[in-house]
């Protein structure tokens, strides 16, 4: 009797996991996208990708297990020297062979509903979601979604997702000409086929090593103040984001998420970080007592990551983020200190 | 037009152009930084799909090693005179024979560089033609300093045909690192990114985007 009561427990469980997971031809972009975030936290997935920027082609391999303790996600590279990223629960530690990259502890990244909630509604304001056909990724069925900003203070996105459980298997975001400026593709990869307490005790290994004082440096970087702003606590007074700085001007959408305040590995330095996002991009703003050797005023890029530098009151602001150019200027050149007016 | 040539490019990377072709086009390639350009970018997207990129490209040392070659001639070319001048005081016999030997590693040469980098007729030939009567020494071994002397261009050929013609090299400086001019502070945009990429973009919402970024870009340092 009782094994036929478990038996019965099996089976809903499969039911539901397989309404869950079943690939849903009337679902809306926008519930696409829920699934797609779902699938980015829950699934068990080992694969290899290639990460394709500027000119610079780079293949990684990935496993994510989830387990009673969390996630784990461990990313390798599979070409150049090695480098490493290894993800457990709030740790992220990144491990360069012979050399000292600083890593991140205490810090949860945001979970979906947090992500979601915000979301994928409000992002109905500044992005067209369109669902385009089915397409074959690393040998399975997708499902294309078509993302594109409404200004060009944000990059377009074209999703493509796994038709049977909502995974990304292939991104590209492009600017306003639709040109790729960043792309990942798996080109393999196996579901729920993913052996746990070996992804683990690799993490558990080279956690180890790192703190036996290997090859592989670890510093930390220390959050000594830490804010987070719901989006409606943000939005009346949005533009203050800190006693001595506000920002006059965002691109409609970006509001102030999060305010942070650490040392700096390399100069010991006090940093204060601002993140601001419209739900989909971010950008990063960084404040510090400038160095009179060693300044940073202009713009780079790399990849879709724009940069911009200038130095303001004794200090150096620097904006990162996935954003076209124009979206970093804008903010950069709004940011004001007190004293001005 | 544009498309045509392009094609050809690809042709010519891959051997199929007859020798006129083979000619025309790189003649043309010589004097279009454009098509330069894209020579380069095909030849390194191949080594990205061979996954033959090395760990790091060394932008400078291409140059220096390229610098360096292009001022070697004029280091070698006494010496190849002096060379001939040496061979001309020997018998006839022996001239006829060390000829012979001249000829012998000449084709070697060619061959052993063809291999090397058989993509790569432009740079290979030039190699050859330009070192190959130095190459003489090596077929003498009695003229013990001369050999020795001889045989250093020899290794120079082979060290420096993988090296790729100067303008494939161009392009593959820009987008290695930000481009400030200022390591330093280089090191401190890469730390801003690490901590933008794991602390702020909107998790789940650009998949292993963010943190592909952090080891994409780990490449550079």
């Amino acid at each position: 009797m009782r094994s036929w009561k478990n038996y019965g427990i099996f089976a809903a469980l499969c039911l539901t996991t397989a309404q869950l997971w079943a690939g849903d031809p009337s679902l809306t972009a926008h519930e696409w996208l829920q699934k797609m975030s779902r699938a980015a936290h829950e699934l068990d997935y080992e694969g290899t990708f290639v990460y394709l920027r500027d000119k610079h082609m780079v293949a990684m391999q990935i496993t994510h297990v989830v387990d009673e303790r969390g996630e784990h996600e461990r990313l390798i590279s599979l070409s150049g020297p090695g480098h490493e990223v290894v993800l457990s629960n709030n740790s992220m530690t990144s491990l360069l062979p012979g050399q000292s990259v600083p890593s991140a502890n205490g810090k949860p990244r945001k979970s979906f509903p947090e992500a979601l909630s915000e979301g994928v509604g409000q992002l109905e304001n500044y992005y067209n979601f369109t669902l385009l056909g089915k397409q074959r990724v690393a040998g399975r069925l997708t499902q294309r979604i078509n993302v594109k900003p409404k200004d060009s203070y944000r990059y377009g996105y074209r999703l493509w997702l796994d038709d049977s459980n909502g995974l990304l298997l292939k991104a590209d975001m492009v600017n306003e000409q639709g040109v790729p400026v960043e792309q990942v593709m798996f080109t393999e990869i196996s579901l729920n086929d993913v052996s746990a307490a070996e992804v683990v005790g690799s993490i558990a290994k080279h956690t180890k090593q790192e703190d036996s004082g290997s090859s592989v440096e670890k510093a930390e970087i220390a959050l000594s103040e830490k804010q987070e702003f719901a989006p409606e606590d943000s939005q009346p007074d949005r533009k203050r984001v800190s006693d001595e700085w506000r920002i006059t001007e965002l691109p409609e959408g970006f509001r102030l998420a999060e305010r942070n305040k650490y040392i700096m590995p390399e100069s010991r330095m006090p940093v204060e970080h601002l993140v601001l996002t419209d739900g989909l991009a971010s950008v990063s703003v960084f404040i510090e007592k400038s160095d009179p050797q060693d300044k940073f005023t202009g713009t780079s890029h790399r990849g879709a990551v724009n940069v911009y530098g200038m130095i303001s009151h004794g200090h150096q602001i620097t904006l990162v983020g996935e954003v076209p150019v124009a979206a970093v200027q804008l903010i950069g050149q709004s940011i004001k200190h007190q004293s001005e007016p | 037009m544009n498309i045509s040539i392009e094609e050809q490019i690809s042709a010519l990377m891959d051997g199929e152009l007859s020798d006129t072709e083979t000619h025309n086009l790189i003649s043309t390639l010589q004097h279009d930084p454009e098509l330069k350009k894209v020579w380069g970018s095909y030849h390194l997207i191949r080594a990205a799909i061979h996954n033959d990129l090395p760990d790091k490209l060394e932008q400078d040392v291409a140059r220096n090693v390229i610098n360096a070659l292009a001022s070697e001639p004029t280091v070698l070319a006494p010496r190849s005179v002096a060379l001939e001048s040496k061979l001309r005081s020997l018998s006839p016999a022996f001239r006829q024979i060390a000829g012979l030997a001249v000829a012998a590693s000449v084709t070697a040469l060619a061959i052993l560089s063809v291999q090397t980098l058989p993509q790569d007729p432009l740079s290979s030939s030039v190699q050859v033609a330009s070192f190959a009567p130095a190459n003489t020494g090596s077929a003498i071994p009695t003229e013990g300093a001369y050999s020795q002397a001889a045989i250093t261009p020899v290794e120079n050929v082979l060290i420096t045909t993988p090296v790729a013609p100067a303008f494939l090299t161009e392009n593959i400086q820009t987008d290695q690192h930000w481009d400030l001019g200022d390591p330093a502070f280089e090191a401190k945009l890469n730390t801003y990114l690490n901590n933008h990429n794991h602390y702020s973009v909107p998790a789940d919402m650009q998949g292993v985007l963010p943190h592909a970024r952090m080891v994409g870009y780990g490449q550079d340092q």
